[in-house]
């Protein structure tokens, strides 16, 4: 039974994803397709942050190790949202116009705090995948 | 109003022009909709709208005009009078606090279309420019 909680959490998490997909796809996006993704994978990167920020005191709630298990992938999944978020931003929505978006992120404090979270992000995703299993003993 | 029941902006909602704005040619009073009658959320009976102060002034469901001797505060330059000022027009060289407005995406274009940049008056310079000569649309936003 326990074998089957990780691939079913990994499915999950995907969902999100190919929800946007298939909107993209189908066409269902409304007037303004752009903004829906940018927030569509701006909402999922937050709920993640929290999924994964849940499983430590849920662990120490319900004393069971099996959520320790779920959270590097939800960690991980944090980072591919975030990702896509940033990528629809400078991609997508300014289509690598570099000046406007270096304007924005010197000039308005809000663009700042958002770019520097983003690269905490990665940062630590890339440690997690860098190091093995045990940063997650804790 | 069921958004009035938070206060978000001081209610009733309140909007301000000059008269020769208000009296423009292109100053519409509106009653309808793509053919059909102006409906309830889009602002019926009466609604304002200046195509030269686009997402700005167009106030819903108009009850009471005055004529007043000095400038009155509008609810949004009430609520934030560093975020919006009371002339409100389309200009993509004044930044908002927190976002620039110098481009924007054309609604309905897919994902794949580009941004524009944003016209000066949205657009409407040559038919309203003269309203504000020798203003300082930098000061008066």
């Amino acid at each position: 039974m326990e074998k089957y909680f990780k691939p079913s959490v990994f499915f999950l998490s995907l969902i999100p994803f190919l929800i946007i997909i298939y909107k993209i796809f189908f066409n269902q996006l409304g007037p303004e397709p752009v903004k829906e993704i940018t927030h569509h994978t701006g909402e999922w990167t937050l709920i993640f942050i929290c999924l994964t920020l849940a499983m430590s005191p849920l662990k120490r709630l319900t004393n069971l190790g099996v959520w320790i298990k779920f959270r590097r992938m939800l960690g991980l999944f944090v980072f591919f949202y975030a990702t896509i978020h940033l990528l629809t931003y400078v991609g997508i929505d300014y289509r690598f116009d570099w000046a406007p978006i270096f304007n924005d992120v010197v000039k308005k404090k809000i663009y700042f705090y958002w770019i520097f979270s983003l690269v905490i992000i990665n940062s630590f995703s890339y440690y997690i995948i860098a190091e093995n299993d045990e940063i997650i003993k804790t | 109003m069921k958004g009035q029941r938070y206060p978000v902006l001081q209610w009733p909602y309140k909007e301000g022009l000059r008269i020769d704005e208000a009296m423009h040619p292109l100053t519409t009073v509106v009653t309808g909709l793509y053919n059909k009658k102006l409906p309830n959320q889009n602002g019926a009976p009466l609604r304002i709208f200046l195509p030269w102060k686009y997402g700005f002034k167009s106030a819903k469901a108009i009850v009471k005009i005055k004529l007043v001797e000095k400038m009155p505060t509008s609810s949004w330059m009430r609520a934030s009078p560093r975020e919006y000022g009371f002339y409100s027009n389309v200009n993509p060289n004044v930044d908002h606090p927190r976002w620039s407005q110098a481009t924007e995406r054309v609604i309905g274009n897919d994902i794949f279309a580009p941004r524009v940049e944003t016209l000066m008056f949205n657009g409407y310079g040559d038919e309203v420019a003269n309203l504000y000569s020798g203003m300082d649309l930098k000061k008066y936003f």
